[in-house]
């Protein structure tokens, strides 16, 4: 994990960001995408172990909040295994990344709130809204008041996805 | 750098942190249905996120503050 200043603080971060003024032409000059790529690839390895370990890739979630929702969601876009799923939590999915096959049916649990002042409720529809093709569960949640954070009514639903999930199984491709 | 700070406490969990960063949860009994790989966001460590995966009995005073410089 490398660091990088964010409003003169220095923090853990997936990739350097340049700006997190969004934009709409080519929303993804936020980030470096070359730690993108570096921070996808590692996060892989470790995805194909727990799929080895389990034995199955359809038990396998993918998940993040924030940034990490960002790389959480590119690194389940690229899997070439079917996953269980992605749990996005105030993040993008990078609109312009295509998704493998192999996800066509993955389901996406996906939470952000009203009042996130950090990265808009907005620019959040405006980046996900495309994943919700009706091939696959997918679920949104959101309440105002609600900012740039996880709460339990979260946490708990984010629960009763996976179990909802785990007990009515994807189609095998 | 950041110093972790936090000190695991709920018994039905084995937590063990590899030298890369990633945090491991395993179930210390039962069997595992399913398993997730979750990121933390900018300036958290996993740390912050392992109540995410604890029903209950993960309270607020076993986690501190990560310390910043």
């Amino acid at each position: 994990m490398r660091f990088t200043t964010f409003y003169n603080k220095a923090g853990n971060a997936w990739c350097d960001f340049y700006t997190l003024k969004f934009s709409q032409e080519d929303p993804n000059l936020m980030e470096n995408f070359e730690h993108v790529k570096e921070s996808v690839a590692r996060i892989t390895k470790i995805l194909d172990k727990e799929v080895e370990e389990i034995g199955d890739s359809q038990k396998c979630f993918m998940g993040g909040f924030s940034s990490g929702g960002f790389i959480a969601a590119v690194t389940w876009k690229g899997f070439r295994k079917p996953l269980a799923g992605l749990i996005l939590h105030s993040g993008k999915a990078g609109k312009v990344i295509p998704v493998a096959p192999e996800q066509e049916f993955s389901p996406i649990f996906w939470t952000h709130g009203v009042d996130d002042v950090l990265f808009k409720y907005r620019h959040g529809v405006w980046n996900n809204s495309n994943l919700n093709t009706g091939k696959r569960k997918f679920v949104h949640f959101t309440r105002g008041g609600l900012g740039h954070a996880i709460d339990r009514v979260i946490q708990l639903k984010a629960r009763r996805f996976i179990q909802d999930v785990m007990s009515n199984p994807q189609p095998k491709l | 750098m950041y110093s972790l700070q936090y000190r695991p406490t709920n018994p039905k969990f084995d937590v063990t942190e590899q030298e890369d960063g990633l945090i491991i949860l395993t179930p210390k009994s039962g069997k595992i249905n399913q398993t997730m790989v979750f990121l933390h966001g900018w300036g958290q460590s996993g740390e912050q996120w392992i109540d995410y995966f604890i029903e209950g009995e993960a309270t607020p005073e076993v986690f501190t503050e990560l310390e910043l410089f």
